[in-house]
């Protein structure tokens, strides 16, 4: 099973001074350490691969755009929280126009699943997509990423046992999807 | 359609435990490109207005010299050098109507879309990656 842990420090020396000049941030290197959970988080988050593709590219941007002297500390923090950010406007936006998104995506790659575990795997994403999104993002990071409850906290900017009680309420919600107990 | 009677025994820990053995999605290729694309072309201006300008024009270039080239393979003739190629190219219908991205291209002092065709490489093979190597050169030299 492919595990895909991030870095979890930030890279100091890409971090000291950020938006000195884009051609001293090693955005290629920030991109292949943190992008792959990234999309995951928004694929979760939007149920949508083109606009979790959408929202990923505005959040690198978003770094490249900073100015002298406007440090990052926490970089992996700051992407999350970008990418949250930029999540909830697109979720703005679908109930503006009353559109949903028809599919039901999330971190999980159901194609590459054993042919023997793929109707779990739609059950399961089918499950998630019904998650309030303040569950939903620590169950990905969670379940999909293997975070801890304290990196969980310190990425989403929130404390500490609310990661852990949105987990539990979560996971709780799901399985009762799961096992019928709430059809809406 | 869910079989709920295949949940009906987990417990939440084992429910965790089997979300956590699922394959896990990953970013295509193609999005790494186009992010590092899009990136390289909004450091390469000062102006926030332009940055989007800018990635217009530079895959707009890269449009017009490619469709020369492919006029000129239609014709049976050959592109003999960068230099030729985007001589003929800036006086095809095509790059007439598209002269200001060349202005602005130029204006941005970028010298990479006359070299983007090669006598030995068809107009096919002027990807989005090498696109992007070359605004990510020109950007580097620029700034250094």
């Amino acid at each position: 099973m492919e595990t895909s842990r991030v870095l979890h420090e930030p890279k100091l020396e890409t971090l000291e001074r950020i938006g000195e000049g884009a051609q001293r941030l090693d955005l290629a290197g920030m991109y292949d350490s943190y992008a792959a959970p990234l999309y995951r988080f928004l694929v979760t988050l939007l149920s949508d691969t083109a606009d979790a593709e959408d929202a990923l590219q505005e959040v690198f941007l978003g770094v490249m755009r900073r100015r002298n002297g406007d440090c990052i500390r926490d970089l992996h923090a700051y992407l999350f929280q970008a990418a949250r950010r930029q999540a909830l406007q697109v979720l703005r936006r679908r109930k503006k126009r009353e559109k949903e998104s028809a599919a039901a995506l999330s971190w999980i790659d159901v194609e590459a699943c054993r042919e023997e575990h793929r109707e779990t795997a739609m059950d399961i994403q089918r499950a998630l997509i019904r998650l309030p999104v303040e569950q939903r993002e620590v169950v990905v990071l969670k379940l999909g990423e293997d975070l801890t409850f304290r990196e969980i906290a310190r990425l989403l900017g929130i404390a500490l046992g609310t990661a852990a009680s949105r987990y539990r309420l979560g996971v709780r919600r799901l399985r009762e999807l799961l096992q019928g107990g709430e059809d809406q | 359609m869910t079989d709920y009677r295949r949940y009906q025994e987990l417990s939440d820990d084992q429910l965790a435990e089997l979300i956590r053995q699922l394959p896990r999605r990953q970013p295509g290729s193609h999005l790494r490109d186009r992010v590092l694309f899009q990136s390289a072309a909004q450091a390469l201006r000062p102006s926030a207005l332009l940055r989007p300008a800018l990635a217009a024009a530079a895959i707009g270039i890269l449009l017009v010299l490619d469709i020369a080239a492919l006029r000129l393979q239609d014709r049976g003739l050959a592109v003999t050098g960068p230099r030729a190629a985007a001589t003929v190219a800036a006086r095809t219908e095509d790059a007439a109507a598209d002269s200001a991205w060349s202005r602005q291209m130029r204006a941005s002092g970028f010298s990479f879309t006359v070299a983007r065709l090669r006598a030995d490489e068809p107009a096919s093979a002027c990807t989005y990656r090498e696109l992007l190597n070359d605004l990510l050169r020109e950007g580097q030299g620029g700034r250094s």
